[in-house]
């Protein structure tokens, strides 16, 4: 008998603020079909916009390969209890020693908020990154029982 | 994001702002925000009540606004109920700073209170 087909949805955005909003919508649509509630559909959207603001706002999408136009990657990966997004850039990336880690782990109104309010609001959060290979943050929210 | 602004009376701007606030729309809020405080315009009513989405940016920029009406001698309040947009002042640890309410008569009890206080310290101090 041949395995149900993944249900994850890829989306790829120009790295520019007025995509955030589609990015947004599909969070709703996808989170909707997992069974996520209207809050944790509505902090999700929350911490996949401030994802996405961060590539944007650090520019990490600036250098891609062969000049392509900069893009962020998010892909939406539906489970039975719980939906991960990812948000992906082929940027500069950053050295993850070189944060702080307690500028990631209490509000800075200097420009970490937006880190702050993700690791607040997603169950569980990922930042994978290195200088030249891009950023990946990976958030899951799971189903409130 | 839908704006639409006035100067109610003469004291109090008021900002009513329906639909999502992010880094895209936010620009045309920060200039509205500089533009008033540039004609002098110290006592802020940010009215969130058709807001359904507001972020970090959202919070910066009410921040440095709230900072410049202090510094003036004003304040800036706001009025919200959506959850999260409630939860994200919250978190962020804003709540207090931007005098966030969650009706606005409570809004403008704060504003008239602290614009009271204003008047009797520089009829104190004349």
């Amino acid at each position: 008998m041949a395995a149900t087909p993944p249900e994850n949805v890829e989306l790829h955005i120009p790295c520019d603020p007025r995509y955030i909003a589609v990015a947004r919508l599909v969070v709703a649509g996808v989170g909707a079909r997992v069974g996520l509630n209207v809050d944790d559909i509505d902090d999700l959207k929350v911490a996949v916009s401030e994802a996405c603001t961060n590539v944007i706002e650090h520019a990490r999408g600036e250098s891609t390969t062969a000049g392509e136009p900069a893009v962020i990657v998010l892909r939406f990966i539906p489970r039975e209890n719980e939906m991960q997004v990812e948000v992906e850039d082929y940027g500069a990336g950053f050295d993850l020693d070189q944060i702080e880690e307690l500028e990631l782990d209490r509000p800075s109104l200097d420009g970490g908020l937006g880190i702050y309010l993700i690791k607040q609001l997603a169950d569980e959060v990922q930042i994978q990154s290195a200088p030249g290979s891009g950023t990946k943050v990976i958030m899951t929210k799971r189903l409130a029982r | 994001m839908e704006m639409r602004s006035c100067l109610e009376n003469e004291w109090l701007s008021v900002f009513h702002l329906q639909g999502e606030i992010d880094a895209a729309t936010a620009p045309p809020l920060q200039a509205a925000l500089e533009e008033a405080l540039g004609e002098g315009q110290r006592w802020f009513l940010i009215d969130l009540l058709e807001t359904e989405f507001v972020d970090s940016v959202t919070v910066g920029l009410l921040l440095g606004s709230a900072k410049q009406a202090y510094e003036q001698g004003g304040m800036l309040a706001v009025v919200c109920q959506e959850r999260i947009v409630m939860k994200v002042f919250e978190i962020s640890g804003t709540k207090e700073l931007l005098n966030v309410h969650d009706s606005e008569a409570a809004a403008r009890s704060a504003l008239e209170a602290a614009r009271e206080a204003s008047l009797q310290r520089e009829d104190g101090g004349a």
